[in-house]
């Protein structure tokens, strides 16, 4: 089996669709209202900072997912348990959003129909994009991502007049501690979840930039965010945002063109399943390729399909309703997310960089024939 | 590479072999055996006149399937008039070399040879005392002459189009490129027909990658029959599975010649009009060879028309069906309330109702293409007549159905060349959105274009222009740009030439 | 295989389609009215549109539901025991208040609205002036077919009178749940014309909380919308005096803009509002009155002094019902925020002593197509 690749752009591409995921659904935090788009501010400038570590550490080892160098990094033992617990993250974060996806879909129009089937359906879709492969997620995020920018947009620019933008004021009204809150949300919920992105970047082109990756994705994803944020306020304020279970869907629910367009928020639907099919399938592909490290197969794809359909037939009885799940999406999620998000991150970093360090010292012939050139071109 | 399945394991053309011996009667006997029962299967018992009387020929060939002047002046002719030396060895060969006034001529003792001469309306020269036999070129079978071909018009375009023997074939895309790097190579396919396969690709310009793929491919076929070039298609296609066809066909010896300026490779298939080109990747099914003949900003417009055309057509009616069954509050009141009144008394449930019409729809739609033109009126009255305001008025369906299986159809015969996928994606999402609403509709859409994104052809992802994020790629795809602009040759499908015009003095 | 997949697609697609809902068995709601009765019970009256006897041009006539139950949702509910078909809540367009139900609090009914992914939260909610609600749909619309369409059209023609206010229901929402702003809501009456009733919007009603406390009239309204930017057309009639003539001048309102600007000064909010009026004069009630720059500039004085006043007049009223509807609350909130936290806490207090001050600007644009009054010669 060749290996699989995907280029810059669609790393990048990736990216930004992975972010826009679950930002869509539940939303942004709550505590901070008005002040959301600073909040989002902060959150952006500190993922920043944590985006660069897992950028330096693709760049380190190029070529390698996180797995792979866990081994190389930690020895056996202490690399597999590493991977361990991080595989245990990416599989509950995964439950979690599809959970979060067939909710959102039962609570918005299919009230009646069983969640195990949804479920289901999701699951079935994520195995088989796990089957395609990488390469093939990327290709097809590349089409429509560009139909999730311009519905977004035309979402935003139709519904301009009704914008009004006093209702971002007062700024600080309630000091900064909700807006750090709220900022500390963000950075763990859709901006250093990136960290995923460290278990297929073996993937990733060698010849490509995982800081101009990560950091492009940065931008264009919390541009979208802001533009989501802003839209909700100006639209609703921040009172009706906090109300709602998913305020970004609902923002579509107000916004009419005439007569004739109205009720569109099942076009935000589109955006918002999408992007967090987009995201799921990062995880569980990320998770797939943490088991079959763990369980020495050499093809995760093997494992892909029973990992996805035990994932999705778990999530069922994950929550007991859709309100513990938001909570728990907005407040617990953060602080959970700590040790796999920057602690893991951090010390894989360090290791790497002493690593990288005694290799080049020692042999430095090793990383010409490491990395020479990836070919992107045919595969049949 | 996906396993292509054959039937038969190895198919063999005859037990009985030849062996050529020194008597011609002999010889005569062992062809008669062979060709029993086949009363067209002639022998012409001559001799020469001037000298070696007692030298004997026979000439072996179907009648009809040869060329009787060809026969009567360029080889008995001048046989019966020569003057032959008595060694048999040089014997063939004077006669190949100085009597026999053929471009053709090829002296075998090659049992397969000398049977698929004779097969493929060649004739063969028996010679007492000669283990030799000797191939003269004869074919004079009928064949039509280039016409323009009914399923692929143009309006500025020639009126040309191929025909069934496989040279004439060649000839006409040889004409239009004066090149010798056009390269042409003959393959043989089916044990029974033996057809003849021509691999046309210019060479500098054809990825020679791609091109061992195809003759690999083609090698592993083994099959009794090859009668047309769709089911050597699915022979050797990639993902056989799929409704996607990753090659394409075209009877139009310009836009064969446009694809191997493009890079692409033609399978020409002797005995069909019918070429294959590839690789063929989706923007193909929305490009017409007029498109580059036509104002550049009309045939962007006709493109995008196709495009939305094909989309259309898949999801009307699965949209249609979720709307009206699922999210009634998306309908503007004003529609909701005539689509109400039309389904007022309407016994079927929506879901019967679409896929039900769709379904009769599709059998209107056959029935048609295979039907002489004097039944197309009765078709057209039936179709529109019965089924359509009589059906309305007898509340049997509702006229808003009506409609959107008319626009289905009707976007449906604009991309007449995606039917096989078409059908399939469109009763599918049909289904779908009635099963689970929008939802449904979504996911089948990411599904199938899932799918599009993973498969290849021989090689090149079926999907690569249009996911390549690069703008400049959809010049030539969504959009049709200025000739100017369209100064490269696909990637992945041609190799190291990529240059199409050298400046843009051009412009 | 084959005959496996098609049973399973069988057994999804024949069995449950759970959501499924055919056109046929939906009965769609244009509106419905809330009335409280004597036990305590909500009194629900559904306006429908009834397709069945419609004809194939699809304009339904008509039909109202009357159900009754202790909640909200158990009316709605009960409704079924009425009308056999579901009863499907996304087109509906108004909901109109008995004055009762909105003394009493109008959060009860509207929360069912609110939570319910069916409805709109673009849904008109109006308060009924007079005794039952249901009353209102005995009425006959003059230009549509159903009561609700015509309030609904009724209200987005406000461009052309000012003399009601837009609101939706997400808006009540935001206005109830906001600090330093009440909710209002549009009023609705009945009238006669021709002989047969009809509906008239008449005004706005007035909240506290979700409580009703007090109507202003159609004038009030127009003084409302000037006061809090919401003006987008409408009429300014001057009773204008020149030379000794007294007469009404009628300006039609082209734009409108006000900007606010609040003020803490010694201790005390002030609040400025600023309106800029542009207007063509289209209606002289006075006899030779000439377009020189003097009557004009006299005119748009006397405009802005009446203005001054009428706005004036209706703060005061507002703030002896002490319901800041003008939002002046949220508006220190957002340009003094430091002052909202000391002041907000008892705002209900500080409102009603806020000092308003008001600086019309009413610009005469054009004169219309007359250059002059038209004279009468002798």
């Amino acid at each position: 089996m060749q290996k699989e690749i995907i280029n810059q752009k669609q790393a990048i591409v990736l990216m930004v669709t992975f972010i826009m995921g679950s930002g869509t659904i539940v939303g942004t935090g709550d505590k901070s209202g008005q002040d959301i788009w600073i909040a989002l501010l902060i959150a952006m400038a500190g993922a920043s900072i944590i985006m660069a570590v897992y950028a330096r550490i693709i760049k380190l080892f190029p070529g390698m997912d996180l797995f792979d160098l866990l081994d190389k990094l930690f020895g056996r033992i202490l690399g597999k348990f590493i991977a361990l617990i991080f595989t245990w993250y990416l599989f509950h974060v995964g439950l979690n959003l599809i959970r979060n996806t067939s909710e959102f879909i039962r609570i918005i129009s299919l009230d009646a129909t069983p969640q195990c089937v949804i479920a289901l359906f999701t699951g079935v879709l994520i195995a088989y994009a796990l089957r395609c492969g990488i390469e093939v997620i990327g290709r097809w995020v590349s089409i429509f991502f560009p139909v999730i920018i311009v519905i977004s947009i035309t979402l935003s620019v139709i519904a301009v007049d009704m914008y009004d933008f006093d209702r971002l004021k007062p700024v600080l009204y309630e000091g900064l501690k909700p807006v750090l809150s709220d900022a500390f949300g963000i950075f763990a919920h859709p901006f250093a979840e990136t960290v995923v992105f460290l278990g297929i970047a073996g993937c990733f082109q060698k010849q490509s930039n995982p800081h101009k990756i990560f950091n492009i994705a940065l931008l264009i994803g919390g541009l979208y965010m802001l533009m989501l944020a802003v839209r909700t306020i100006a639209l609703m304020g921040p009172v009706n945002k906090s109300l709602q279970m998913f305020p970004p869907y609902i923002t579509a629910r107000i916004i009419k063109i005439g007569d004739f367009f109205q009720r569109i928020e099942l076009i935000n639907a589109v955006i918002i399943v999408t992007a967090v099919f987009t995201k799921v399938t990062v995880y569980m592909f990320s998770f797939a390729k943490g088991m079959s490290y763990l369980l020495k197969i050499d093809d995760y794809r093997t494992l892909s399909t029973p990992l996805v359909f035990f994932t999705a037939a778990y999530s069922i009885f994950l929550f007991d309703n859709a309100l513990f799940m938001v909570k728990w999406a907005l407040n617990v999620f953060p602080y959970y997310a700590i040790p796999f998000e920057i602690i893991i991150p951090l010390l894989v970093w360090i290791a790497a960089e002493i690593k990288a360090r005694n290799d080049k010292k020692t042999t430095s012939q090793n990383q010409s024939t490491n990395s020479s050139g990836s070919n992107a071109g045919m595969q049949c | 590479m996906p396993k292509h399945k054959n039937s038969l394991p190895t198919v063999s053309i005859s037990n009985k072999k030849i062996i050529m011996l020194k008597s011609l009667e002999d010889n005569l006997k062992q062809f008669e055996d062979i060709f029993q029962g086949d009363d067209s299967f002639m022998a012409r018992h001559f001799a020469c006149v001037r000298k070696n009387k007692s030298l004997k020929f026979c000439l072996l060939y179907l009648d009809g399937m040869v060329d009787a002047a060809i026969l009567d002046n360029s080889i008995i002719k001048p046989i019966i008039n020569a003057h032959l030396p008595d060694d048999c060895e040089a014997n063939a060969d004077i006669i190949i070399n100085q009597v026999i006034f053929s471009h053709y001529a090829k002296k075998s003792q090659e049992s397969d040879e000398l049977l698929s001469a004779i097969i493929m309306g060649d004739s063969v020269l028996l010679i007492e005392n000669c283990y030799d036999a000797v191939i003269v070129s004869s074919k004079g079978w009928k064949s039509r002459t280039p016409s323009e071909p009914e399923g692929e018009k143009l309006i500025r375009g020639p009126r040309e189009g191929f025909v069934e023997p496989i040279l004439d074939n060649l000839a006409l895309i040889r004409r239009r490129l004066a090149t010798p790097d056009l390269k042409y190579k003959e393959m043989t396919i089916g044990v029974e027909t033996k057809t003849k396969i021509g691999i046309v690709y210019i060479e500098g310009i054809a990825n020679k990658q791609i091109l061992a793929e195809l003759i690999e491919r083609i090698n592993k076929v083994e099959i009794d029959g090859m009668v047309l070039a769709g089911s050597l298609a699915e022979l050797i296609q990639d993902a056989p599975y799929s409704p996607f066809e990753t090659i394409g066909f075209t009877e139009r010896p310009d836009v064969a010649v446009a694809d191997l300026l493009e890079g692409r490779i033609i399978v020409l298939v002797d005995g069909t009009p019918i070429t294959m080109t590839l690789p063929y990747l989706f923007e193909k099914f929305f490009q017409s060879g007029d498109d580059y003949s036509l104002n550049y900003l009309f045939s962007s417009f006709s493109r995008l028309l196709r495009m939305i055309s094909f989309w259309l057509t898949i999801t009307a009616p699965a949209i249609y069906v979720a709307l009206t069954t699922y999210h009634q509050e998306m309908i503007p009141t004003a529609l909701l309330m005539s689509i109400l009144a039309a389904r007022e008394g309407v016994p079927f449930p929506t879901i019967v109702e679409t896929v039900g019409l769709l379904v009769i729809f599709e059998i209107l739609r056959e029935a048609g293409t295979r039907m002489p033109i004097s039944l197309s009126n009765a078709l057209s009255i039936l179709g529109a007549l019965v089924l359509g305001t009589a059906a309305v008025e007898a509340k049997i369906v509702s006229a808003t159905v009506i409609t959107v299986v008319a626009l289905t159809g009707l976007t449906g015969l604009m991309t007449q060349r995606i039917k096989a996928p078409i059908v399939v994606i469109r009763t599918a999402l049909t289904l779908l959105a009635g099963f689970m609403g929008l939802y449904g509709i979504l996911y089948g859409i990411i599904f199938v274009t899932l799918h599009m994104c993973s498969i290849r052809s021989f090689g090149v992802p079926y999907m690569m222009e249009f996911t390549s994020l690069n703008p400049g790629d959809l010049r030539d795809t969504a959009l049709r740009a200025p000739i100017w602009f369209l100064r490269h040759r696909p990637k992945l499908v041609s190799s190291s030439n990529k240059t199409r015009q050298a400046n843009r003095l051009g412009q | 295989m084959v005959v496996l997949i098609f049973n399973i697609a069988n057994a999804f697609i024949l069995t449950s389609c759970w959501n499924y809902k055919e056109t046929d068995n939906l009965t769609l709601v244009r509106g419905f009215s809330v009335d409280r009765v004597e036990d305590g019970n909500y009194f629900i009256s559904i306006e429908t549109a009834d397709m069945h006897q419609a004809g194939t041009e699809g304009k339904g006539k008509a039909a109202i539901i009357e159900s009754e139950g202790e909640s909200m949702f158990d009316a709605v509910r009960n409704a079924v025991l009425v009308n056999v078909p579901r009863l499907y809540w996304a087109h509906s367009t108004a909901v109109i208040l008995s004055q009762q139900v909105a003394q009493e609090g109008f959060l009860k009914v509207l929360d069912f609205l609110i939570r319910d992914a069916e409805t709109r939260l673009d849904i008109h909610p109006f308060v009924y002036r007079g005794e039952y609600a249901k009353e209102i749909f005995n009425t006959t619309p003059i230009s549509a077919v159903m009561v609700s369409e015509e309030l609904k059209d009724m209200l987005h023609g406000q461009k052309f009178t000012s003399k009601t206010l837009l609101v939706q229901i997400y808006e009540v929402i935001e206005r109830l749940e906001g600090e330093g702003i009440s909710v209002v809501m549009p009023a609705v009456c009945v009238t006669e014309v021709n002989g047969a009733k009809t509906i008239k919007l008449c005004g706005l009603a007035i909240f506290k909380g979700d409580k009703l406390v007090g109507f202003l009239d159609e004038d009030e309204t127009k003084y409302f919308c000037f006061a809090t930017d919401e003006v987008d057309g409408g009429l300014l009639v001057v009773d204008a005096e020149h030379e000794g003539k007294k007469g009404k001048i009628t300006l039609e309102i082209l734009n409108s803009g006000t900007r606010f600007k609040a003020r803490y000064k010694d201790d005390e909010i002030s609040i400025q509002i600023r309106i800029r009026v542009r207007t063509s004069m289209n209606d002289v009630q006075i006899e030779e009155f000439p377009s020189t720059d003097n009557a004009i500039n006299d005119l748009k004085r006397q405009a802005n002094e009446q203005l001054k006043k009428d706005i004036e007049n209706l703060i005061k009223k507002v703030q002896e019902i002490n319901s800041d509807i003008f939002g002046f609350g949220s508006l220190v909130k957002k340009q003094l925020p430091k002052v909202w936290k000391e002041k907000g806490k008892d705002w209900d207090n500080n409102f009603k002593e806020l000092k308003v001050e008001i600086i019309p600007e009413v610009e005469i644009v054009h004169t219309a197509l007359l250059k002059d009054s038209i004279k009468k010669g002798d």
